[in-house]
């Protein structure tokens, strides 16, 4: 693991050098919070009622918080990374180091999901424990919830090295990074839970992959689910890892054939 | 002849932060960071004269870059004074780099996924070119410089010597009195740099336009420079015609001889052989112990001589040994 | 005065020309942008077909609220997003000095070559929902609330451009960033909803401090509502004040970048 902690730590450094980042990003989340807790404030006082699609108010803002909270974690651009690489030629550094590709921008993806995790993630977490109030699940949920914010992360990156991979044909993927970006706020349900959705779009979700980007942890963690309905959904976004995961590779090996063959 | 810049005790402090390396440091200077302050310009003068092509020579770190940022008006000195075509560059900058023209090594200054002749005609509207001089003057340099074909490829697609004399063009379609290079030859062959030196002598002589180049190629400099300025550790150790350096740097002359019949071992005082074998001998002559003259008689009366080649040593080792004494003073 | 039209024209030429060197992905961004715009939309009505909406104001009413945000950020991407953005990325590579050798104002210069194309999509998906609510709405365009709500939204366009002017010019004064960049999307978070669900204090800062609800929020409500004088005061005023700063920063900015030597 050596060379790889080292290529993690890479990422890890390069992330604390922007300082403003570091300072913006910790009042970044509560702007959003903040705008989403008055936003269904009204909403709720306007209709009167308690529980609005299965959420009550303070379910619905914790929602946001823990959704901020996966957001942050699972957080990946290196589709953007390799479209850079690939327009100015850098890739062909990350081909002469002596591991694969996908797993050197894993390690440096994963670097700055650590450092994510100390100086945005740990923030948000202690406020929300202890000035929102914040109620925990049970351990069992608690340890599911973990389970599957991990494997989220691993899907969204194997997700969105395949989005990356089309650079390779296209040049510039700032248009299709868009797409994927808007369509999957939407659909994750970062904008509005997934359930104010009519009930047929509810069911063709589950067999899609981006509710298992954020939707279903956070509901995991809400415990909005039997434990035979995790395991269930669990199971589906295993699935969704392993088969982001084949096309990553198969499309990377013709996408290689393809950069070697024009050789640029 | 008049001078067109004259600069005075120029001084420049640049102020810095400073980082160790390592992750703890990384995190400490989130918080807490140290400055240094550096002296690029320790208070340089000198004045350039109008139609002249101007060596900036100096190694990195010299003070080049900040002497030419200050003379392109968008660098504030810390003191010191730069009229440079009757402007203070920095406070009248819109109406001093109207008349400027500058290339900046690898930066781009072309717009990069279009092609060249697309910024040639912004840089008409910019510098507001009338149609037909916009045509003349780009057709002539175009011309020069083989570049009718090439210019109407993205720049992206362009090889680096390309790329550079398409940079070179647009600083000079509006016909500015002043042109700052700084370090254009980089990266290109041997062919390239020929036409571009050729091309820069020729704009010279017909619109007396006024060069200063910064580079590391001392070639370029014999080249193209009479007059040249050195500069080490902000200071200017040097200033003056390149002849003139050399006949006040150089104790050395180099002569290579050709024999008819093989000879015996050369010797004699205050030369070095540098080198010797049957048919050639190499030497080099201390000329302030011992007059040339008296070498090649001694070499003529002893030798069956074929040919002889005085030379000086090359530019480089006499900068080398400008920058390697003690004061760094000519 | 026609020079500098003709700079500005050539530079959204060659911008457009920029755009088309990568046919496809301009295509897809175009297509992109709209899908985005439409998305708000649709969170509006997944939250009017399952509540009783936002406090005051009607689904239609709502899409038209929808509809000015979307002009407005869409006039802000075509002329204002891309200038932090181009200075970052100049700044980064050591090329901020192309904008400084040219014999022209370098904010004009700067605005002229950063003009983003996309923004167009945006527009146009903005001017469909005003169009579909006016229709629903029963709207007239032959009223003097009509006309101030244009003037408006020419205010809202400023103060897009003012905020852009500030974050490329604490690009040089701070540190250079894309957090910065995020942090104003996010400030923009606020202008997508009526100002009237945020608590009192919420609503001075949204007015007079970052009067971001110059946005959407006082174009519709004057469009809907009528005004006064003091409320015109009260909007204008705050967003004329910070492109005034804005504009002062710029100079701060260029004047330390300059003695810094990039």
């Amino acid at each position: 693991m050596g060379k790889f902690s080292g290529l993690s730590r890479m990422g890890f450094k390069t992330g604390i050098v922007y300082r403003a980042h570091f300072f913006v990003s910790l009042i970044k989340i509560p702007l959003t919070l903040v705008v989403f807790f008055y936003l269904w404030r009204s909403i709720f006082m306007f209709s009167g009622e308690e529980i609005i699609q299965g959420y009550t108010f303070a379910e619905m803002f914790i929602y946001y918080v823990l959704s901020m909270l996966v957001g942050t974690l699972i957080y990946c651009d290196v589709d953007a990374w390799m479209n850079e690489g690939i327009k100015d030629g850098d890739v062909v550094g990350d081909f002469l180091r002596p591991v694969t590709y996908m797993k050197q921008l894993f390690c440096q993806y994963f670097g700055l999901r650590e450092l994510t995790f100390l100086i945005e993630v740990i923030p948000i977490m202690v406020v929300s424990l202890f000035f929102l109030n914040v109620p925990l699940p049970s351990l069992l949920f608690g340890m599911l919830f973990i389970l599957a914010v991990f494997l989220a992360i691993l899907l969204n990156y194997f997700f969105t090295f395949c989005v990356g991979l089309t650079a390779f044909w296209l040049k510039e993927i700032q248009g299709i990074r868009r797409v994927k970006t808007a369509v999957m706020a939407f659909l994750e349900g970062a904008l509005i839970p997934l359930t104010f959705f009519p009930l047929i779009f509810q069911s063709v979700f589950k067999y899609l992959p981006f509710q298992y980007l954020r939707f279903v942890p956070i509901n995991i963690f809400l415990e909005k689910y039997a434990l035979s309905e995790v395991v269930v959904l669990l199971s589906i976004q295993t699935v969704w890892i392993l088969i982001f995961f084949f096309i990553a590779k198969t499309v990377f090996k013709l996408a290689f054939r393809k950069f070697a063959g024009a050789g640029i | 002849m008049t001078s067109i810049i004259t600069v005075k005790n120029l001084k420049k402090v640049y102020k810095t932060h400073t980082r160790k390396e390592g992750l703890s440091n990384a995190i400490k200077s989130l918080f807490n960071r140290k400055y240094e302050y550096k002296q690029a310009l320790k208070g340089i003068s000198f004045e350039i004269e109008e139609g002249e092509i101007v060596g900036f020579i100096g190694p990195n770190g010299a003070g080049k870059s900040t002497t030419i940022k200050a003379l392109s008006g968008f660098l504030y000195p810390t003191s010191g004074e730069v009229v440079s075509l009757g402007f203070t560059p920095w406070k009248d900058r819109v109406d001093y780099v109207a008349n400027l023209g500058v290339v900046l090594g690898q930066k781009a200054q072309l717009w990069w996924d279009l092609p060249a002749i697309d910024t040639f005609y912004l840089s008409k509207d910019v510098y507001g070119i009338k149609e037909s001089t916009f045509k003349s003057r780009l057709n002539f340099m175009v011309k020069l410089l083989d570049l009718e074909k090439v210019m109407h490829t993205p720049v992206r697609d362009m090889s680096l010597g390309e790329r550079m004399k398409c940079k070179l063009v647009a600083a000079l379609l509006h016909n500015p009195k002043l042109v700052l290079l700084d370090e254009p030859s980089i990266g290109l062959d041997v062919i390239a740099k020929d036409k571009f030196r050729d091309f820069i002598k020729l704009v010279n002589k017909k619109y007396k336009t006024t060069f200063i180049i910064t580079t590391h190629d001392m070639q370029e400099i014999e080249r193209l420079c009479k007059k040249i300025i050195i500069i080490n550790n902000g200071q200017i150790v040097y200033d003056g015609l390149l002849k003139d350096i050399k006949k006040k740097y150089l104790s050395n002359k180099f002569i290579d001889v050709k024999l008819e019949t093989k000879g015996e071992k050369f010797k004699l005082r205050y030369c070095k052989v540098v080198e010797q074998n049957e048919y050639e001998i190499k030497i080099e002559v201390n000329t302030t112990k011992i007059k040339v003259k008296e070498v090649i008689n001694s070499l003529l009366s002893n030798y069956d001589v074929a040919d002889i080649l005085i030379s000086d040593p090359p530019i480089e080792t006499i900068i080398q040994q400008i920058f390697r004494s003690k004061d760094g003073k000519v | 005065m026609i020079s500098l039209f003709k700079i500005i024209k050539r530079a959204m030429i060659m911008r457009i020309s920029e755009d088309f060197a990568y046919k496809l992905n301009f295509f897809i961004k175009f297509f992109a942008v709209m899908l985005r715009d439409f998305i708000g939309p649709l969170v509006i009505l997944l939250i009017y077909t399952t509540t009783a909406g936002i406090p005051g104001w009607s689904f239609y009413e709502f899409i038209l609220f929808q509809g000015t945000l979307t002009l407005v950020f869409g006039f802000g991407y075509l002329f204002a997003v891309m200038i932090p953005v181009e200075v970052m990325h100049n700044v980064r590579t050591g090329t901020f000095d192309k904008f400084l050798l040219k014999p022209l104002n370098t904010l004009v210069y700067l605005t002229a070559s950063s003009f983003e194309w996309a923004g167009l999509a945006q527009i146009l998906v903005g001017i469909a929902l005003i169009v579909f609510a006016f229709i629903k709405l029963n709207l007239t365009v032959l009223s003097s609330n009509f006309v101030l709500y244009l003037i408006l939204i020419f205010f809202g366009f400023l103060f897009q451009y003012a905020v852009m002017i500030l974050i490329a010019a604490l690009t040089f004064l701070w540190v250079q960033s894309w957090a910065l960049l995020d942090l104003f999307f996010k400030l923009t978070d606020f202008a997508r909803y009526p100002s009237g669900i945020y608590g009192s204090s919420l609503q001075f800062f949204l007015t007079f401090l970052f009067p971001v609800a110059i946005s959407a929020f006082f174009p519709v409500e004057v469009l809907l509502r009528g005004f006064n004088t003091i409320l015109l005061l009260k909007i204008i005023v705050p967003v004329l004040a910070f492109f005034i700063v804005s504009l002062l920063l710029w100079n701060l900015a260029m004047r330390k970048y300059t003695s810094a030597g990039g």
